[in-house]
């Protein structure tokens, strides 16, 4: 049914970003505390963002171009905390006196 | 020249990224200026690119162009039908029917239409309803409001009235008098010359093809012209 | 404590300004939420209409002279010298404020005219967001000018130019150039708002986002001494990213208006990007967090800034992405869904940034050099006011999404269907609730409101600060 079909796309993105969020929140004051446990729970969001970003890819009523654009989306999400982690620390580093 | 939304993007991005890297070449990536030129470089080839396709959009949304009709469509039946190849609905044009017991002359219509869009402002309708979407939320959609089946079903008895322009005249000019339901429009003292622009303006934006806004709305079908 | 420039007592002019038009933007968008519930309330005398057009009007407004009050604040400070023109400045701000008085006054006691030019002149305008007469877009022009020429003349006496003041000139430029993009009439609505989304989107989604990164830049490295070279180079990245995302991502808005369908592809793409870099600056926000482990000087400030790195990414982002895409967007488009993300983006991303400035600005007029501005006020405003929000937004998001299944996608877009799903049980349930956070939200205002006039003043012990190196 089509208010079903659009009800769970706007809930799937919904959550995909909240847990990306969540995820890099997390992942970051894992990273700055030094404690291993944050660090793995943010994995958990990192995980749930990503079967969110399923559930969108999944629901046929989407086109083969725009799974790939939120494939991308959830896949690039997986990778931004250490990234940006990296950058930031790199940055401070560089620039801190 | 039809280039796709696709390569737009991909263009754009790809640009982005490459004049920036070969413009900053020298710089540390950790250094301000590094990103000073990604800032830069990156905001103009986005700005340039959006004027261009502005430039296309203007063109293709002036009246009297596919998307958007002159005012004088305001004579004709008026419809909205599924598209399957589009998959979306879009406005047909049917006959010529006239507005009020009349074929208005394009001077006409336009200078109804240049009242209507006054009043719509002058009213600030866009405080309560939506007008292709964008507006408030406290009153309906009024993007086919032309085409609205409540029209013939309540406003036409209610009124007394013997066309469906006639009911929107009436309605518009007192409001309060025909409540559908519990939340009531205010009577915002419409004269019979503003009742009249405003109606000739819902039929005129009902005819705006907005690739397919609202979607599932009940099929409004136009007699074939040859 | 240091004497002020000029400058910077004009900025607490328009602080004080923008805290009072936040309350009227409290009171009115209080009284349009009682409406929803009751429709009958001040029928005829307050209609809804007026009432929505002073909520947003207020807030655009005072939310713009916070952050001019923010850029009047930290412009000597940044070029070490007196504002040039700043008694020029201090005339456009008593011709803002009375520009605003007489239209928020005609407004209340006019509230529309007849269809002819002259409304739309001397009364309103009637387009959502710029419902502002012609005449007083003119002053609004004439003190932007003013406020581009105060920063522009006062840099070049400086005689240098830091990347901060290059970003803010730059997109100055932009943001009040834009705001003529909307100073004209056209009987085309889809010519109408194919502009008007210039002004809007190129507003909130692009330069106010830069400004707001000017601006929280510059209270960073004042208030926790972050290196210059630091905040330059993020706001570098912040243009980089806002500026590559929003531009095209302005086709959000084009997919419904009359606009050629290639905007479907453009806008959903670059819209459904926008949450990326803000999912990557949180990273350097909880950076920041740590890194000072929340111990400064100015503790509200600090606070209120977090809430704005947080604010943005779950109002903008998460609640932007949730209806972003076209093939969602198609049933979601003018609905409560615009208004759930819009009140949790804009309180997200300004109402915190120009509470952590205000604030800042008061512990630099407050509190003396070595002691720390805190209390307990404040935090009962901070969660009062945050827990406000998020209440409203999430009732209006169970409403977008009860309007989207049962009028859009269920029930056809019709009048009646608007009405049917309107009357639906979890529709006026959703209008209660956010009714009642708004009313925790204004009285967290109101706690806000005591603590901004009495912080520093209520004989408070404020402990001398013992901060690291």
């Amino acid at each position: 049914m089509l208010a079903e079909t659009i009800y769970k796309l706007m809930l799937y993105g919904f959550l995909m970003v909240l847990f990306a969020g969540a995820y890099a929140i997390l992942y970051a004051m894992g990273r700055f505390s030094r404690l291993p446990s944050l660090i793995r729970l943010s994995y958990i969001f990192a995980l749930l963002q990503f079967i969110s970003g399923m559930g969108m890819v999944f629901n046929d009523y989407l086109d083969l171009l725009w799974k790939g654009i939120i494939f991308f989306s959830t896949v690039a999400y997986l990778f931004i905390p250490q990234a940006m982690w990296r950058v930031v620390v790199s940055l401070h580093r560089r620039h801190d006196h | 020249m039809s280039v796709g939304w696709l390569e737009v993007v991909v263009a754009t991005l790809f640009l982005s990224v490459v004049v920036s890297l070969v413009l900053a070449r020298g710089r540390h990536w950790l250094e301000p200026g590094f990103w000073k030129v990604a800032a830069i470089i990156t905001s103009s080839v986005m700005v340039i690119t959006l004027i261009l396709l502005s430039v296309d959009t203007v063109r293709k949304v002036s009246m009297g162009s596919k998307r958007v009709p002159q005012p004088s469509v305001i004579n004709r039946e008026i419809g909205y039908v599924y598209n399957p190849d589009r998959r979306a609905m879009e406005p047909v044009f049917g006959k010529e029917v006239g507005l009020f017991g009349k074929v208005w002359s394009e001077e006409e219509a336009e200078r109804l239409i240049v009242k209507g869009k006054l009043v719509i402002q002058s009213r600030n309708c866009m405080d309560c309803h939506t007008l292709l979407g964008n507006g408030a939320y406290y009153a309906p959609d009024l993007t086919k409001a032309w085409l609205d089946p409540k029209w013939e079903k309540q406003i036409m008895p209610a009124t007394g009235a013997k066309s469906k322009e006639e009911a929107m005249k009436i309605f518009l000019m007192h409001p309060d008098k025909y409540p559908t339901w519990f939340r009531r429009m205010p009577n915002l003292t419409l004269s019979e010359e503003e009742a009249v622009a405003v109606v000739a303006y819902l039929k005129c934006m009902s005819a705006i093809d907005t690739n397919g806004f609202p979607a599932n709305f009940p099929e409004v079908k136009v007699s074939q012209i040859q | 404590m240091e004497k002020l420039y000029e400058s910077q007592k004009l900025a607490l002019w328009y602080f004080w300004t923008a805290i009072v038009l936040f309350g009227a933007q409290l009171l009115f968008g209080l009284i349009a939420a009682y409406q929803f519930i009751n429709p009958d309330f001040l029928y005829g005398t307050l209609n809804f209409m007026t009432n929505r057009m002073l909520h947003i009007n207020a807030m655009v407004v005072w939310l713009l002279m916070g952050f001019i009050g923010g850029i009047y604040w930290f412009l000597p400070i940044e070029t070490d010298r007196e504002v040039v023109g700043i008694k020029l400045g201090k005339l456009a701000y008593f011709a803002f404020v009375g520009a605003v008085a007489i239209v928020v006054l005609v407004y209340l006691f006019k509230q529309f005219g007849s269809g002819d030019f002259f409304t739309l002149w001397f009364i309103t305008e009637g387009r959502e967001y710029i419902e502002a007469p012609r005449w007083a877009d003119i002053v609004i022009v004439a003190v932007a000018l003013t406020v581009a020429y105060n920063v522009i003349a006062t840099t070049i006496a400086s005689k240098k130019i830091t990347g901060i003041l290059g970003v803010l000139i730059v997109d100055l430029a932009a943001l009040f150039g834009l705001y003529i993009a909307g100073m004209f009439f056209t009987p085309n609505i889809s010519m109408d708002q194919f502009w008007w989304w210039w002004v809007v989107h190129l507003w909130v989604e692009a330069t106010w986002e830069v400004l707001v990164g000017v601006l929280m830049g510059w209270l960073l490295m004042h208030l926790l001494g972050t290196p210059r070279k630091i905040i330059e180079a993020w706001l570098y990245v912040e243009v980089m990213l806002v500026f590559g995302t929003g531009i095209l991502g302005l086709g959000h808005h084009y997919y419904w208006i009359g606009t050629p369908e290639y905007w479907l592809g453009i806008g959903g793409f670059f819209s459904s990007l926008e949450p990326l870099p803000l999912v990557a600056m949180v990273v350097h926000a909880v950076y920041d967090a740590g890194a000072h482990k929340l111990q400064t000087v100015n503790r509200p400030a600090l606070f209120w800034a977090f809430a704005q790195a947080f604010g943005n990414l779950f109002g903008a982002g998460v609640w932007g992405f949730m209806h972003t895409l076209p093939q969602i967007n198609l049933y979601s488009h003018g609905t409560q869904m615009a208004a759930a993300h819009g009140h949790l983006a804009f309180f997200g991303a300004y109402v915190s940034a120009n509470l952590a400035l205000f604030y800042y600005i008061l512990g630099k007029t407050r509190v003396k050099e070595g002691y720390i501005l805190n209390g307990v006020p404040w935090k009962i405003a901070y969660i009062g006011l945050i827990v406000g929000i998020f209440g409203m937004t999430a009732a209006l998001t169970v409403a977008g999404f009860t309007q989207t299944m049962i009028e859009r996608a269920t029930l056809g877009s019709t009048w009646e269907a608007y009405i049917q799903a309107q009357m639906h049980p979890w529709m006026e349930e959703a209008f209660k609730w956010r009714l009642f956070f708004g009313v925790v939200f204004i009285l967290s205002y109101l706690v806000l409101l005591y603590d901004l006039i009495t912080a520093g003043k209520r004989g408070e012990q404020l402990k001398e600060a013992q901060l690291a190196g």
